[in-house]
């Protein structure tokens, strides 16, 4: 392994790699990225692969005007990574729908709506229970109506993330698998080296992009980074003919969802149907710790909580293949941590993408490839710093 | 093996696309199956998996033991929905 780099970026997620990949579209190609284990093996190759460019989840403070900005640039990107990079990525953007089980949440969100509409977000918009059941016919006859949502879409996540690294690789980035970073040394106030089991780089950047694993590189120089592991668990259904076209999330996934933190499990349906005819199922996440097993009760709940919208998931008798779980990367206000952080020159955080780091995606990897590169990036991130906390 | 033949049949994808993904780099069934899909058809690996394993170790010289098998994801089998829960709470 090399002795020096100008940038070496700790994990080979979502953030990392695309922090890597617009770096190298600017020219700066003496780049490092470390990962623990292999490419997308933690959130970003094991998510529910919805890419909504602007997600209900965003918020309507000022900084959700910076992530509709990323988000729609994400999207964009992904569908040229799609048409032009030589792999199917599975890249379809196929819309979302929001669906609002009564009048009373379809009434909640026109306020929300008219806020994207002045937003610039202009063919966001809510529709009739006629439209909805034309787009889905499938769905639950009782549901009110939903917002539509024509500019989401989805991506194949897993093959996305080894099409990245092999783009990167191929523009001289260099990654290392199987290769954490164990320790970072610092010298008069500004970042040094990373250690790793197989030697030592010098760098004059040090990019913590270890998804739930930042508080930990965090330590390595004694800065404090509120991030914590929300497990949420999926379940997979057998390859079937569609019977949903859109990814689906459920309002109450917006309105019960206590984001701060404050409760300790979620039900909140939300599903993705893939190219191939499995469903992606979402719907019990939790504060457990590390613990990356499935509850036998979201093996319960999530299949009731998805027949309550989907009801041919059980008369049907649909089956489920797999089950899985990985951590949404927590913050305590459900927003990103992204930026240089104060006292320690040349360490540069990119993580606590919560739910939504598939969605902002390509649009962080470009903000902090021109913070690096520029010392400010195009767009505002000064709402994402991690002094926020302090 | 003739190498335009299913290995993963669940999946249908052939030694060629395993391979494939073998010279690209993957190194574990995990890795293989993030390329390909192989693994995660309705038998969850169980047909497909040893397969992939000796491919890698041919391909690479690794011996299996030291090829990472993939993270085993319940259910064994697959189970009706019917069987756990949907009904209208
Ligand atoms: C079940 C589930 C469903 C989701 N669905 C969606 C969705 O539909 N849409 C959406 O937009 N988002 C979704 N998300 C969220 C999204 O997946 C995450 O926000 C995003 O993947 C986080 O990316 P990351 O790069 O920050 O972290 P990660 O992908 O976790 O990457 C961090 C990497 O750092 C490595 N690492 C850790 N420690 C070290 C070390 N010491 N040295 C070197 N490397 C290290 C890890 O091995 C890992 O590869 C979902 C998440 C989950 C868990
Ligand atoms: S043969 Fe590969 S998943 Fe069944």
């Amino acid at each position: 392994m090399e002795k020096e780099a100008e940038v070496v970026i700790i994990g080979a997620g979502i953030a990392g790699l695309t922090t890597a990949y617009y770096l190298a579209q600017l020219g700066k190609k003496d780049v490092v990225v470390l990962e623990k284990r292999e490419i997308g093996c933690m959130a970003s190759g094991t998510n529910a692969a919805l890419v909504s460019a602007v997600s209900p989840a965003y918020g309507t403070g000022p900084e959700s005007d910076s992530m509709i900005k990323m988000g729609l640039f994400a999207n964009d990107e992904y569908e040229r990574f799609h048409n032009q990079w030589g792999y199917d990525l599975e890249f379809e953007r196929c819309g979302s729908l929001v669906l609002t089980e009564t009048e009373e949440l379809f009434e909640k969100r026109k306020s929300y709506v008219d806020l994207r509409h002045k937003q610039g977000v202009t063919s966001i918009r809510l529709i009739h229970r006629d439209e909805l059941f034309e787009l889905e016919p499938n769905l639950a006859p009782d549901l009110y109506g939903a917002e539509f949502r024509p500019f989401a879409g989805h991506i194949m996540v897993m093959y996305f993330m080894c099409a990245l690294g092999d783009k990167l690789r191929e523009s001289g980035i260099r990654i290392y698998e199987y290769t954490p970073a164990i320790a970072i040394k610092t010298e008069g106030g500004r970042v040094k080296s990373v250690v790793t089991p197989q030697g030592e780089i010098k760098a004059k950047y040090v990019v913590n992009a270890a998804g739930i694993a930042a508080p930990s590189i965090g330590e390595m120089v004694g800065i404090k980074i509120p991030i914590d592991p929300n497990r949420e668990q999926m379940l997979v259904t057998e390859e079937m003919p569609r019977i949903i076209s859109h990814p689906l999330l459920s309002a109450s996934y917006f309105t019960d969802l206590d984001r701060t933190g404050g409760v300790n499990e979620t039900k909140a349906f939300a599903c993705n149907p893939q190219k191939k005819g499995n469903i992606l199922l979402v719907g019990v996440n939790d504060f457990v710790g590390e613990d990356r097993r499935i509850s036998l009760r979201a093996f319960y709940a999530v299949p009731e909580l998805a027949s309550r919208y989907i009801p041919m998931l059980k008369t049907q008798n649909v089956h489920i293949i797999r089950g899985y779980a990985n951590f949404y990367v927590h913050t305590p206000d459900s927003m990103p941590i992204m930026g240089k952080v104060d006292g320690l020159e040349g360490f540069i955080i990119v993580g606590g993408l919560c739910d939504i780091g598939m969605t902002l995606g390509a649009g962080v990897g470009k903000c902090i490839a021109e913070l690096i590169y520029y010392g400010e990036s195009s767009i505002p991130i000064q709402y994402f710093s991690l002094s926020r906390f302090n | 093996m003739t190498e335009d033949a299913y290995i993963c049949r669940c999946e249908e994808i052939t030694g060629d696309e395993i391979m494939a993904a073998i010279r690209q780099g993957a190194r574990s069934i995990d890795a293989v199956k993030r390329r390909t899909s192989a693994c995660m058809g309705l038998c969850q690996g169980r047909s497909c998996e040893r397969l992939i394993v000796r491919l890698i170790s041919q391909e690479t010289g690794l011996p299996i033991p030291d090829i990472a098998l993939m993270t085993r994801r319940p259910p064994v089998r697959p189970i009706p929905i019917s069987a756990l829960g949907g009904e209208r709470t």
